[in-house]
C-alpha cells in the first residue's frame, strides 16, 4: 500500500511541468499579448514604452526562457502580480479558492449521498416503480442545461417567493456576523447552486452505480454469500456494494478536474466569487499570471484529487493494494 | 432427511421455455451420499440451486417441493431460509474462481459465514476458521486466512470454499461438480477431502458431476440425468453392475472404452438435445438404439423395476 502511494505520489511532478508547458504554449499561439492589451489603444504609449513593457515582463525572451523563471517562482507559490491590478496573484487564488471548493465539495458530497443509493436500490430493484421513476428524474436533470435551471430556480425562489438569496455568497455586512451567524449564511447562499449542481449532476454517478451494481450482483460470490445464509442488507451493501463501487471510483477521478476548475457560466449566473470566474476574466484580460496560477493551482488539485481516487481505488480493491 | 418432490425449475425465454428440471424427486438419507450425473446442460446444477432457492432469477421453480426433516424449504420465509443456507444444508460450487468475492479476504468471508449462525465472538470464529483451513489441507493457514482470493489458486480456492461450507456442521453438503473446473492432478485430492470429511462430520454429500469415476468415489446411490429428467435412480453398486436404461449404459460403456483405450470413446450418438425443443415422447429416443414408435408416443415415466431401482424407459421391466 505504502509502495503504492509513493508510487502515485512521484508521478505528480512531471504531470504537473508537462501540464503547465502546454499552458504557457496555448496562451502564446492565441493572438494579442498583455501590453497591446493594456496600452494598444492608447496612441499616446510610443513603440519604444512598449518594449519596455515587454523587458520588464520578460516577455521579449524566448518562450522556454520565460518557463524556466517562471517555474522557478511557483516552487515558491510566486505567481508574480496581476497585470490587471498589480496584487499578488496568489492572493486573488486564495481569496476565490474557498469558494469554489466549498460549493464543489459539497456537491460532490451530496451528488454520492444520493447517487449511490439511488443507483444500488434501482438495481435491485430492476424495473420496478421506483427504479423507472428514479431514472425519469435523473435524466430530466442530465438533460436539462444548468444555466437555464438556475434561472428558473432564481426567478421563483428569488423573485417571486423572496425565499431565497438570488446570487452571490456573503454580503457585505456579513462581516459583522458572528460565526454561526455567517456559516449560516453561507449555507443560506449555498442551497440554489448546490440543488442546481447536484440534480443536473446526478445522472452520472447513479447510472454508473446502477449499471455496476447489475453487473456485479450476477456474480458467482453473490450467490455464495447467499448460500452462506447472510442477509440480504449485508450481501447487498457489502459484498456486491464494495465490488460496484470500482468503476464508480474511476468515474470520480475524472469528475475531479471539472469540479476543481469551478465552471465559469455556473459561477458567473450566481455570481458566485470562485476560481472559474477568476480564470475567465483573466483569460479576456491576458492576465497571464492569473491564468498561470490559476492553472497551475487547478492542475496541482485535481492530481490531488487522482491521488485520492487512487488511494480509494486501492483501499477497495486488493488486487491493487498489492500489485 | 432431505426429500425432493416433483420439482421443476423453468425458464422462460423467448425461444420457449426451458424446462431446466422437470418432475425430479429424489432423497438424501442421513449420512449416505447421493451422486446426481449427466451431460453437460442436462439442468444438474440448475437442480442443486432450485433445493435452496439460489436459481438465477430469471429462473422460476414452477412447482414440487424440498422437505428438510419434514419441513418445506419453498414455503419458508426469508428468515427461516438464512437458517438452513450454510447452517444446515451448504453448497460449494463449479466455479472456484470466481465463487469467492474477489475485494474481501479469506478470513471475512470464512468467519462472516459463523458468526451469521452460530453465536461465538469474532475471535473464537477466527480460530476455527484457522483450525479448518488447516483441515481442508492449506499450507500456512494463519497467513492464508488474511490473504485475498487472488492470492490462491483454483484448488485452494475450492478448498477455502469445502471449508467454509462445512464451518457450521452442516447436515447436507451440495458439492456441485466440485472439480471439473481443476486439474486433473488436483481432482483426485478434492474428492479424497470431501470423502474424509464426509466420514468425520457424518454428512451427506450431494455429489454433482459428469463424469461417473467421480461419482462412483463418493456416491451411495446415484440419479442419472438427462435433458432435465431423472431417468435412472438406483444404488450406487446396483447401477454400476446393471444399468438398465439405454442412456446410462451408454454412459457407462463410454468410460469403459476409455479405460481399455479403445479409440471409439462413446457409444452415445447425437448431442444433448435442446431443452427448450424437446421430442415428443421419450427425450432420449432420438439418440436411442432402441427407439421405437412406441418410445415416441408417449413420455415414459419413472418406474420400480427392483425394489430400489427406478428407470424412465418403455423397454424396461
Ligand atoms: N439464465 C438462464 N436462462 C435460460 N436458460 C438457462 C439459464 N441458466 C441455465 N439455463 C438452461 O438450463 C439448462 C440447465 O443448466 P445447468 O447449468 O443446470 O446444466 P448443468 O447440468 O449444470 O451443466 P454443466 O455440466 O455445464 O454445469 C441449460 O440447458 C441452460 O441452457
Ligand atoms: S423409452 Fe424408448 S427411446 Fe426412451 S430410452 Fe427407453 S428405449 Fe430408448
Ligand atoms: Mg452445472
Amino acid at each position: 500500500m505504502l509502495r503504492y502511494i509513493t508510487k502515485r505520489l512521484l508521478l505528480i511532478p512531471p504531470m504537473l511541468i508537462g501540464i503547465s508547458l502546454i499552458t504557457l504554449l496555448a496562451m502564446h499561439l492565441t493572438p494579442g499579448d498583455p501590453a497591446s492589451m493594456r496600452y494598444g489603444l492608447n496612441p499616446e504609449v510610443s513603440g519604444s514604452a512598449r518594449a519596455h513593457l515587454k523587458e520588464l515582463y520578460g516577455l521579449d525572451k524566448p518562450v522556454i526562457i520565460q518557463y524556466g523563471g517562471w517555474l522557478k517562482r511557483i516552487v515558491t507559490l510566486d505567481f508574480g502580480d496581476s497585470f490587471i491590478d498589480d496584487r499578488p496573484v496568489i492572493e486573488k487564488i486564495k481569496e476565490r479558492l474557498p469558494a469554489t471548493l466549498i460549493l464543489q465539495i459539497s456537491a460532490l458530497i451530496l451528488i454520492f449521498s444520493l447517487a449511490l443509493p439511488i443507483g444500488v436500490m434501482s438495481a435491485v430493484k430492476q424495473n420496478s416503480f421506483f427504479d423507472k421513476a428514479t431514472t425519469f428524474l435523473v435524466f430530466i436533470g442530465f438533460a436539462t442545461p444548468t444555466f437555464w435551471l438556475a434561472l428558473l430556480l432564481m426567478r421563483f425562489f428569488g423573485f417571486q417567493l423572496e425565499w431565497l438569496p438570488i446570487s452571490g455568497m456573503s454580503p457585505w455586512y456579513a462581516q459583522d456576523y458572528s460565526l454561526p451567524r455567517r456559516i449560516l449564511d453561507l449555507l443560506w447562499h449555498l442551497i440554489l447552486p448546490l440543488f442546481t449542481l447536484a440534480f443536473t449532476g446526478l445522472a452520472g454517478i447513479s447510472r454508473y452505480t446502477r449499471y455496476s451494481m447489475l453487473e456485479v450482483i450476477r456474480q458467482d460470490y453473490i450467490r455464495t454469500a447467499r448460500a452462506k445464509g447472510l442477509k440480504e442488507n449485508k450481501i447487498i451493501y457489502h459484498h456486491a456494494l464494495k465490488n460496484a463501487l470500482l468503476p464508480v471510483i474511476t468515474i470520480l477521478g475524472l469528475t475531479l478536474p471539472a469540479l476543481i476548475g469551478g465552471s465559469f457560466i455556473f459561477e458567473t449566473i450566481f455570481a458566485w466569487p470562485g476560481m472559474g470566474r477568476l480564470m475567465y476574466t483573466a483569460i479576456l484580460q491576458y492576465d497571464y499570471p492569473v491564468v498561470m496560477g490559476v492553472g497551475i493551482i487547478s492542475v496541482f488539485l485535481t492530481l490531488i484529487g487522482i491521488l485520492i481516487s487512487d488511494i480509494l481505488y486501492a483501499v477497495v480493491d486488493p488486487r491493487i493494494r498489492y500489485e | 432427511m432431505l426429500k425432493v418432490r416433483n420439482l421443476k425449475t423453468y425458464f422462460y425465454t423467448q425461444r420457449g421455455t426451458v424446462k431446466a428440471c422437470d418432475d425430479v424427486s429424489f432423497d438424501i438419507d442421513h449420512g449416505r451420499n447421493l451422486g446426481l450425473v449427466g451431460e453437460s446442460g442436462c439442468g444438474k446444477s440448475m437442480c442443486c440451486l432450485s433445493l435452496l432457492k439460489l436459481i438465477p432469477p430469471e429462473g422460476n421453480i414452477v412447482s414440487g417441493e424440498v422437505l428438510y426433516k419434514g419441513r418445506d424449504i419453498f414455503s419458508m420465509d426469508n428468515k427461516e431460509l438464512r437458517k438452513i443456507r450454510g447452517n444446515k444444508i451448504s453448497m460449494i460450487f463449479q466455479e472456484p474462481m470466481t465463487s469467492l468475492n474477489p475485494v474481501l479476504s479469506v478470513g471475512e468471508q470464512m468467519t462472516e459465514a459463523v458468526l451469521a449462525h452460530k453465536d461465538i465472538n469474532y475471535g473464537e470464529a477466527k480460530a476455527l476458521s484457522i483450525e479448518l483451513l488447516n483441515k481442508v489441507k492449506i499450507d500456512r493457514p494463519k497467513n492464508r486466512f488474511n490473504e485475498y482470493p487472488h492470492n490462491l489458486s483454483g484448488g485452494m480456492r475450492q478448498r477455502v470454499m469445502i471449508a467454509m461450507a462445512i464451518s457450521c456442521r452442516p447436515d447436507i453438503l451440495i458439492a456441485d461438480e466440485p472439480t471439473t473446473a481443476l486439474d486433473v492432478t488436483i481432482q483426485a485430492g478434492i474428492l479424497e477431502l470431501l470423502d474424509e470429511l464426509q466420514n468425520e462430520y457424518n454428512m451427506s454429500v450431494l455429489i454433482v458431476s459428469h463424469d461417473f469415476g467421480v461419482i462412483a468415489r463418493l456416491a451411495d446411490r446415484v440419479a442419472v440425468m438427462y435433458a432435465g429428467e431423472i431417468v435412472e435412480y438406483a444404488a450406487a453398486e446396483d447401477l454400476f453392475k446393471n444399468p438398465l436404461h439405454p442412456y446410462t449404459k451408454g454412459l457407462l460403456s463410454s468410460i469403459k472404452q476409455i479405460d481399455k483405450r479403445d479409440k471409439r470413446l462413446s457409444t452415445l450418438k447425437g448431442a444433448v438435445c435442446e431443452l427448450d425443443n424437446l421430442p415428443k415422447g421419450c427425450r432420449f429416443s432420438p439418440r436411442c438404439d432402441l427407439a421405437s414408435s412406441e418410445c415416441r408416443e408417449a413420455l415414459p415415466g419413472l418406474k420400480e423395476i427392483s425394489p430400489g431401482h427406478f428407470v424412465r424407459c418403455v423397454k424396461s421391466g
